[in-house]
């Protein structure tokens, strides 16, 4: 399968609205140091379980983006401009073939250590590949 | 010459009916499906003391007759860190093992259920026959 990751960061910064938030700094993985706000990291946090001894997963991958920024309001905006790219997706997003896509929102946080809030969205992209 | 299969299901309702549940048959029927889920998150939880793994068990919030809500997870206060990071350091290694336990485990859970159901089920007409016997 392609670079899922990657396939579903240029689907994001397709959009307008996450593109003008974010500009570049729609992180996989890793961020670097001072990125500046508002930023986004993604992370896969399960595979895609092609196969399991109970027969076909259904391909489905979940993967968690982590929105921060240093004002409330302009995090949560940002946080539903990428949920709302996401819900009900269905179609190609780069290599793959996105049979459906779900977003929700997990939890959101102030980190005083970080002096920044914290908006977790879960995607949920079931590949047809 | 014929060969065929009869299925005689004329008492099929009636022994449905016969069919009892209890809170404690209920939750019979959840702990096989919790199980599978606490077997899960221990086999996937990353382990240091182990404090984390030791601490996966049900919790359970709703117990009846009809409805069952078990809160099947670890107990320490780092736990959440493991599972979703730190919000105040977005490279902390968050390292996930519920979230992949609940889906790699998704139809264990509803086969163990189910078995557990059916169990009952037969139970409860066999005890039944017996009380008409």
């Amino acid at each position: 399968m392609a670079d899922l990751e990657a396939s579903v960061r240029t689907f994001a910064l397709q959009d307008t609205d996450i593109a003008t938030a974010f500009g570049e700094r729609f992180y996989i993985d890793k961020v670097p140091d001072k990125p500046g706000y508002p930023f986004a990291k993604m992370s896969q946090v399960d595979n895609d379980q092609a196969w399991t001894q109970d027969g076909d997963g259904g391909r489905t991958v979940l993967l968690q983006v982590d929105v921060y920024d240093d004002d409330k309001a302009s995090c949560n905006s940002n946080a539903d401009f990428i949920r709302e790219r996401f819900k009900g997706y269905k179609g190609q997003m780069g290599d793959i073939n996105v049979g459906r896509c779900w977003s929700r929102d997990v939890r959101g946080e102030w980190a005083p250590d970080g002096r920044h809030f914290r908006r977790i969205i879960e995607l949920e992209v079931g590949t047809n590949d | 010459m014929k060969l065929g299969v009869k299925v005689d299901v004329s008492k099929f309702n009636e022994a449905m009916e016969s069919v009892r549940t209890s809170k404690n048959s209920m939750v019979f029927v959840e702990m096989a499906g919790a199980q599978v889920l606490i077997n899960g998150q221990r086999t996937l939880v990353p382990v240091d003391t182990a404090a984390t793994k030791a601490s996966i068990m049900s919790h359970y919030a709703t117990k009846s007759a009809k409805l069952i809500v078990d809160e099947v997870g670890p107990e320490t206060d780092y736990a959440p860190a493991i599972e979703y990071g730190r919000a105040d350091l977005p490279n902390y290694p968050m390292q996930p093992f519920i979230r992949p336990a609940a889906r790699q485990g998704f139809t264990k859970v509803i086969r163990a259920m189910s078995m557990r159901f059916a169990k009952l089920i037969i139970d409860s007409i066999e005890n039944s026959k017996e009380n008409v016997l």
